[in-house]
């Protein structure tokens, strides 16, 4: 079961498709955002034009001085073109634990248990990190 | 006007004449002040354009190259241009992906193994480096990517062992596969060995790409071909994914962080990816090992700046 080639092929090609389509609708959310955001379509949280006046300062420190809302908090904000850009990134950022929920039901329908359950503690690792719990 | 003249200029042109810009920035030519912000986005899409040509044609990931030049050349803090850096390796990794694991390239076997724990220490170096004085991520990040050309120069000379006999550990998760050879027309068959080691080393990788926002194909490729003995087009396609998957765990950490700006990701993450097409394109024309040597050398140059610019001495 472990060596087999075809199931492998199968997996790979499988995941290969997913992966393509969601990084397709990331890059096409990432430009599209972005073009909302840098020509002033929708309003901003803080303007591009204002965004030079924190680009020099630690990350910290010019998020206190934006007075924006947690990361999570564009959610609630979509109306805001920047933090929608944001959430466009965001998106790049959640495509791999988003196809590893489809690579996880394919490894479980194999029954390839050492495989499925690396793909579940990555996803949870990941996760973790996109929670804010670890370095938030 | 010939060929070789004619790269020369281009490369001239998106490169030099952007950074001599940029670098600028207090009283020269165009003064940060006077610089509308558009400007400076543009000279970074400019700017990453071209890294994207020379990085594809020097055959190295294009976040190595982001970070120390950006941060040298752009007003932009540290942490931003890490975080842009973290983008343009995720992105660049993510959009190669696909295509080389339906061409059976990139192996899923061999990556997760090592992108488990590589995760772990890339979200660990990420909050490091998000902790620590910029100065010394500085003097870090000069010494890191000096370390790194001396590796890659390593590296190059580097012959891959074939290996004869897979590993325990390799052997008992089926890391093995085959890809089709585009010049031979032939499958070529492939396992591993020292898998273990591989594992142990990824922590270290994925420290340091998390801590400095600089991908880790430079350390990837030759771990997995020298060390692990796998094919070198199976150890650039897996690397892609390996760094799909830790580019992932220390994205989010800079992300919730707040050290993610669009207006600076977004045009790097664009000219990276334009500029990595228009390279591969241009591949066949040009002297690789002279572009690599290129590279090394501006690479020297960047690690050096980084430290003395955490010294203090500029």
């Amino acid at each position: 079961m472990m060596n087999d080639a075809g199931q492998n092929e199968e997996l790979e090609r499988s995941y290969g498709k997913v992966l393509h389509y969601l990084v397709l609708t990331g890059f096409v959310l990432l430009f599209l955002m972005f073009f909302l955001y840098a020509f002033g379509v929708l309003p901003a949280y803080m303007d591009a034009e204002r965004v030079p006046e924190i680009w020099a300062m630690p990350a910290d420190e010019a998020q206190e001085l934006m007075g924006r809302p947690p990361f999570w908090g564009w959610v609630t904000n979509l109306h805001r073109a920047d933090l929608l850009s944001l959430g466009s990134l965001a998106f790049l950022t959640a495509v791999t634990p988003l196809a590893f929920t489809f690579l996880l039901a394919l490894f479980l329908k194999h029954k390839n248990v050492p495989y499925a359950a690396m793909v579940f503690v990555e996803m949870l690792i990941l996760i973790l990190a996109a929670s804010g719990l670890v370095g938030g | 006007m010939p060929l070789k003249p004619k790269l020369l200029t281009i490369a001239f042109l998106i490169l030099v004449v952007p950074a001599a810009i940029a670098s600028a920035q207090d009283g020269g030519l165009i003064p940060a002040a006077d610089m509308p912000w558009w400007g400076w986005v543009i000279l970074l899409f400019v700017l990453t354009l071209g890294l994207g040509v020379v990085a594809s044609l020097a055959g190295v990931g294009g976040g190595v190259l982001f970070v120390p030049i950006v941060s040298a050349l752009f007003p932009f803090h540290l942490d931003f241009v890490r975080g842009a850096g973290l983008m343009v390796a995720l992105c660049g990794a993510l959009s190669a992906g696909p295509t080389f694991l339906m061409r059976r390239l990139a192996s899923l076997r061999l990556a997760l193994p090592l992108s488990v724990v590589g995760s772990v220490a890339s979200i660990v170096g990420a909050m490091v480096g998000l902790a620590l004085p910029v100065n010394v991520v500085e003097i870090a990040l000069g010494g890191a990517i000096i370390f790194i050309v001396l590796f890659m120069i390593r590296a190059a000379r580097g012959k891959a062992p074939s290996p004869t006999t897979p590993d325990a550990l390799s052997s008992a998760l089926g890391i093995n596969g085959m890809y089709v050879d585009e010049r031979s027309e032939e499958e070529v068959g492939w396992h591993i060995h020292r898998l273990p080691l591989g594992i142990l080393s990824f922590v270290g990788i994925g420290f340091l790409g998390g801590l400095f926002g600089i991908g880790a194909g430079w350390a990837n490729v030759p771990l997995l071909n020298l060390v692990l003995g796998a094919p070198l087009k199976v150890s650039v396609a897996t690397s892609g994914l390996i760094i799909s998957i830790n580019g992932t765990a220390a994205g989010w950490i800079y992300l919730v962080r707040g050290a993610v700006l669009p207006l600076i990701a977004v045009p790097s993450v664009a000219g990276m990816m334009i500029g990595t097409r228009i390279g591969a394109r241009l591949l066949g024309k040009t002297r690789p090992m002279v572009i690599r040597w290129l590279v090394i050398g501006i690479l020297l140059l960047a690690g050096a700046r980084s430290i003395l610019s955490g010294s203090g001495v500029i």
